[in-house]
């Protein structure tokens, strides 16, 4: 079962590079890179009401669980999603490509490690353990073959 | 005296470049951890996304709101940055139709991730993840899609996947 997931996970990674080719090439023909994220978000937020009303049949929510829920889970996701894509955006000309994608996995892979290690965010406790960090390593290692030759 | 003036300014020019390339290093570091910091915010964007998940019970309406609140921010970001927030409607024909689609594709990746992290964890997600994203650009830079330079698949690219498949089995087993 977990190996679903696992090459759920693989297809949903293959969507990025794709993804990039898409947005730049849409960045290119409106003239402007903000724009073009702008205009990917808006696509995006129409094919999701489609989504929401075709397979959860509605596109609302209990009230309520605007006052069970810290406030900042509503406003979260968004921003750090738009800071990661700006930042992309921004850097890839600055740093390079082979950079940017180092440097933001060094931030992914940390944030994650104490997310699992700490069950931050109720994700269940996955503490870090000597095969798991030579796992990472081994991550990183490739990531600098794939990028370096 | 013509000497010396030419020698004073080749050292000021000296000391010019001296301090244009410190300020460029101090900023190639700061990008760099601009770039680290971004990166955090990618599994904390999961981790609250799937807190909304479960708040409305739906993967979909949480994606949405994620979706909702972002365009809101890149439609302030792009009056900001570009002063003004206009499509040349003259494109729409000339353009080819696939560059509509990246939005979709964000949508797959973000729902994605929100029905991964429970069941697979934070780091394993991140890893899952990033490796399909390595196997799509080496499939992409191999064929040369989407008019990118062809760069074809070697020995130490292909070690490299290896390697990082290697990674993904050591995180998930242990």
């Amino acid at each position: 079962m977990i190996i679903l997931f696992l090459i759920g996970g693989l297809i949903a990674g293959g969507i990025i590079p794709v993804q990039t080719s898409i947005n730049s090439r849409l960045g290119k023909e409106a003239g402007s890179p903000f724009l073009a994220s702008f205009i990917s978000f808006f696509t995006g937020t129409l094919t999701l009401v489609i989504l929401s009303l075709a397979i959860d049949h509605r596109l609302t929510f209990a009230a309520k669980s605007f006052l069970t829920h810290p406030w900042w889970i509503w406003i979260g996701g968004g921003i750090l999603g738009v800071f990661y894509l700006t930042t992309n955006i921004l850097l890839l000309p600055r740093l390079g490509a082979a950079l940017t994608v180092v440097a933001t996995l060094v931030g992914q892979m940390i944030m994650a490690i104490a997310i699992d290690q700490f069950g931050w965010f109720n994700v269940p406790v996955h503490e870090l353990n000597i095969p798991r960090l030579i796992g990472i390593a081994c991550m990183f290692v490739g990531v600098f073959l794939i990028k370096k030759f | 005296m013509k000497q010396q003036n030419n020698s004073s300014t080749m050292s000021r020019l000296q000391d010019n470049g001296d301090s244009m390339k410190q300020r460029n290093y101090l900023l190639g570091i700061l990008f760099l951890l601009w770039g680290v910091v971004a990166g955090m915010a990618s599994p904390v964007q999961t981790s609250v996304n799937t807190q909304v998940r479960y708040a409305v019970q739906s993967p979909f309406i949480a994606s949405l709101i994620s979706f909702t609140i972002g365009t809101c921010i890149l439609a302030l970001l792009t009056l900001l940055v570009d002063h003004r927030i206009k499509v040349d409607l003259k494109m729409i024909p000339r353009a080819p139709k696939w560059i509509w689609t990246g939005g979709m594709l964000g949508v797959v990746f973000v729902t994605s991730n929100i029905l991964l992290l429970p069941v697979l964890g934070s780091a394993l997600t991140v890893v899952s993840v990033l490796c399909g994203q390595m196997i799509l650009a080496m499939i992409v830079d191999h064929f040369g899609w989407f008019g990118v330079a062809v760069h074809r698949l070697n020995g130490p690219r292909a070690a490299g996947l290896v390697l990082m498949i290697v990674g993904i089995l050591l995180i998930q087993h242990f």
